[in-house]
C-alpha cells in the first residue's frame, strides 16, 4: 500500500504544480501540437496524473523541468501518432546565420519589435521551442536542455541562432 | 574568441555562463566595441521579449481539473478495495506456495514420464507400418500440445477479463472523477475565479480610489542573510454612490513592506495583470548604491477584486551580487477608468558585490504566485516569476519615470532623515525632478513641494 505521507506529498504537490504551471503548460503543448488546446489539455491533465505517481521527493527539486519534460513527451507522442512531426532541419539552422548590422541600431526598437511574436513562428520548431521555454517559460538553458534532451551546448546554439534570425527578420519587415 | 558571432555572447546577454566565463567575457567586450554593440542589441530584443511575451490564460475543463485532484483519493479508494477482497496472508503463506507450486511440478514431470514410457513404445510400430501416415501421425501428437497450449491460456481469458476492469476504473478515475465523492471534491481555483468574474460582471460600475504612496526605508538587510522583501497588493472593488452599469474595476492598495506574517493562501483567484518590468540603474545619491523599480501594471477589470484577496509581490535578491538591500518605498496607481490599467510600484536600494559592470546580470527574481498575465495572443508569459537584470546602466540615462520617481524616493529618504543617503539633498532631488520634466502639472507641483521644504530648511 503506497505511504499514506507520500500520497499526501503527491497531492500538495500536484496541487502546487497545477497553481503555478498549469496554465503554462496547455499553452506549452498547445504550440506543440499546433494550437489545439483540447489535446493540450488532455496531455497536461496526463502530466499532473503521472505527477501523482512520481516520487514527490524526487520530483520536487526540478518540479517545472520535470512538468514540461512530461509535457513536451506527451504531446510529441501525439503528434508521432498522428505523423504530423517535422524535426529540426540543420542546414536551415545553420543557414539563418546571418552577419548583417544590428537592426536595432537604426531604428526604433519600439517599432522593431512590436512584431517579433508574430515573427518568431518563422523560426525552426527547435528555435521557437528553445526561445519560447526561455523567454514565456522563463526557463534556463539547463531546464531547457533537461526538458528537450538536447545538449546545453545546442541549447545555446539554437538561442543564439534563433534570436539572430529573428532580428533579421524585424530588419526585412521594416524594410 | 575573436568574432561576435557566438552564441556565448547571447548566452551572456541572458545571463547563462557561469562566473568563470562571465568574467573572461566582461573583458573581452570591455576591448572590443563590436561586442559591445552586438551585446546590446541582443540585450534589447531579450529585454522586449521578456517583458511583453505574449499569453493567454488557459485553464483545464473542470472534469479533468477534478479527475487530477481527486487522484490520490480514488487511489486510496481502489486500494482499499483490493485489500478487502483479499484475505489477510500469514507468514507462512508464501512458503506453502512455493512448496505447492514444487509439488504440482514434481507431479506433472512424473505424469509426463509415465505418459512418456506408456506412449512411446507403439511409435515405431506405427513408423514401420505406416510410414506415410507418419506425418499425418504428427498432428494428432501435436494437436493435443496445441491444445494443451490452449489449455496453459485458460488464465488468458481471466486476465482480459481483469483488464478491462482495471481499463473501466482509469477511466473513471480519469474521464468521469465527478462520479467520485462529489461532495468531498475541492473546489478548483479556476471555477472560484470563473464565479468571480462572472458575478463581477454584473456589479455595478465603479468609482476608483486616489493613488497612494508609502515610503518603505528602512535600514540595509544583508543579502546574505534575509534575501527576501515583499509587498502585498489587494485588489480592491469600489462603486460609486450611483450605480451604474459597467464592469468592475480594480485599484490596488499597499500594505506591509516586509513579509512577516502572509497568510498560505490555497484557493486565492487569479489576480491578472498586464506586464510587469525590473528596472535598474545606478543610485543618484550613492554611485555605489543601485536602485531597482519594479512596475507591475494591471488591467482595470479584475475578477480578483474581492474581499480578502492577497497578492504577494516578492522580490529576492541574489546574495552572489548583492550585499545587502533596503525597500525605499511603494506607489499603488488606480486605473483611471474600467478600461483604464492600474499600476503597483515599489522600490529598493541595494549594494552590489564588487563593482557594478556593463555586463548584464541577474540580480534577483521576483514573483507574484496566484497572477496570470492577460491575454494576448498565443501563449502565455510565466507569471511566476521575473528576473531582475543588471545591467550597469547609470541613473542620468535613465527614463524620465524613473527619475522622477527616484527624486521621490529620495526625498522621502531626506523628510525621514534616513542614514546611508550619501550626498542627497534638495538640489539633488529637484535635479532629479526637473530632469524628469517637472515644468507642469503633478510633477511641478512636486518640484514645488521640495523648493518649498529647501527654504523651510534654511537651504
Amino acid at each position: 500500500m503506497p505511504d499514506p505521507r507520500t500520497q499526501i506529498d503527491s497531492a500538495a504537490l500536484v496541487r502546487e504544480a497545477m497553481g503555478l504551471y498549469e496554465s503554462q503548460l496547455i499553452a506549452y503543448a498547445a504550440n506543440i501540437l499546433s494550437g489545439d488546446t483540447d489535446r493540450a489539455r488532455d496531455v497536461v491533465q496526463d502530466t499532473f496524473l503521472r505527477l501523482f505517481q512520481a516520487e514527490p521527493d524526487r520530483v520536487r527539486e526540478n518540479l517545472k523541468a520535470w512538468l514540461y519534460t512530461v509535457c513536451r513527451n506527451r504531446a510529441l507522442d501525439i503528434l508521432r501518432k498522428d505523423h504530423r512531426l517535422e524535426l529540426g532541419d540543420d542546414e536551415k539552422i545553420l543557414s539563418f546565420t546571418d552577419h548583417r548590422p544590428d537592426p536595432s541600431n537604426a531604428t526604433d526598437t519600439s517599432e522593431l519589435y512590436d512584431r517579433a511574436w508574430q515573427l518568431l513562428e518563422q523560426l525552426s520548431l527547435n528555435q521557437r521551442e528553445v526561445i519560447r521555454l526561455k523567454f514565456q517559460h522563463d526557463c534556463s538553458y539547463k531546464d531547457i536542455a533537461r526538458i528537450t534532451g538536447l545538449s546545453i551546448g545546442n541549447v545555446g546554439f539554437l538561442m543564439h541562432v534563433g534570436l539572430k534570425k529573428l532580428r533579421a527578420l524585424l530588419t526585412e519587415q521594416l524594410s | 574568441m575573436n568574432t561576435t558571432d557566438h552564441p556565448d555572447l547571447t548566452a551572456y546577454a541572458l545571463g547563462e555562463l557561469d562566473t568563470e566565463h562571465a568574467e573572461a567575457m566582461t573583458r573581452w567586450i570591455a576591448e572590443t566595441p563590436e561586442a559591445k554593440a552586438e551585446l546590446e542589441s541582443v540585450n534589447d530584443l531579450s529585454t522586449y521579449l521578456q517583458s511583453t511575451a505574449p499569453l493567454a490564460v488557459y485553464s483545464l475543463h473542470s472534469h479533468q481539473r477534478e479527475a487530477v485532484l481527486n487522484g490520490p483519493q480514488r487511489v486510496r479508494q481502489l486500494v482499499a478495495a483490493a485489500q478487502q477482497k483479499q484475505p489477510k496472508k500469514s507468514a507462512i503463506m508464501p512458503l506453502l506456495h512455493i512448496v505447492s507450486r514444487l509439488a504440482a511440478a514434481a507431479v506433472l514431470v512424473f505424469a509426463g514420464y509415465i505418459a512418456g514410457t506408456h506412449f512411446a513404445a507403439p511409435k515405431p510400430e506405427i513408423t514401420h507400418a505406416l510410414p506415410k501416415p507418419k506425418a499425418e501421425a504428427t498432428p494428432p501428437t501435436s494437436a493435443p500440445s496445441a491444445a494443451a497450449v490452449k489449455a496453459v491460456e485458460v488464465p488468458a481469458p481471466v486476465i482480459v477479463a481483469a483488464s478491462p476492469e482495471t481499463k473501466a476504473q482509469t477511466a473513471l478515475t480519469i474521464s468521469k472523477p465527478q462520479a467520485v465523492e462529489p461532495k468531498a471534491t475541492p473546489k478548483p481555483a479556476v471555477m472560484a475565479v470563473a464565479k468571480v468574474a462572472e458575478s463581477a460582471t454584473k456589479q455595478p460600475g465603479v468609482k476608483l480610489a486616489a493613488p497612494i504612496n508609502r515610503l518603505l526605508t528602512s535600514a540595509f538587510v544583508n543579502a546574505s542573510r534575509d534575501s527576501h522583501a515583499e509587498v502585498v497588493l489587494r485588489p480592491v472593488e469600489t462603486r460609486p454612490a450611483a450605480a451604474s452599469t459597467g464592469p468592475v474595476a480594480a485599484a490596488l492598495v499597499k500594505e506591509s513592506p516586509k513579509s512577516s506574517a502572509m497568510p498560505v493562501k490555497t484557493k486565492t483567484a487569479e489576480l491578472l495583470i498586464h506586464s510587469w518590468k525590473a528596472e535598474v540603474a545606478s543610485c543618484p545619491w550613492d554611485e555605489s548604491h543601485r536602485l531597482v523599480r519594479l512596475v507591475v501594471q494591471i488591467p482595470g477589470e479584475q475578477p480578483a477584486a474581492a474581499p480578502g484577496q492577497e497578492y504577494a509581490l516578492s522580490i529576492s535578491f541574489d546574495a552572489n551580487y548583492v550585499r545587502s538591500f533596503r525597500a525605499l518605498g511603494e506607489r499603488s496607481v488606480p486605473a483611471s477608468a474600467a478600461d483604464a490599467p492600474a499600476f503597483h510600484i515599489a522600490w529598493y536600494e541595494f549594494i552590489p558585490n564588487g563593482q557594478a559592470s556593463d555586463a548584464a546580470r541577474v540580480i534577483g527574481h521576483v514573483t507574484l504566485p496566484n497572477a496570470r498575465f492577460t491575454t494576448a495572443t498565443t501563449a502565455p508569459f510565466d507569471a511566476s516569476s521575473l528576473q531582475v537584470v543588471d545591467r550597469g546602466a547609470g541613473w542620468a540615462s535613465a527614463r524620465d519615470d524613473f527619475l522622477f520617481e527616484s527624486a521621490i524616493m529620495g526625498f522621502g529618504l531626506l523628510l525621514k532623515g534616513e542614514k546611508d543617503s550619501g550626498v542627497l539633498d534638495h538640489a539633488l532631488v529637484l535635479d532629479l525632478a526637473l530632469r524628469a520634466g517637472a515644468e507642469d502639472g503633478e510633477r511641478a507641483k512636486f518640484a514645488k513641494l521640495v523648493k518649498d521644504a529647501q527654504k523651510a530648511a534654511g537651504l
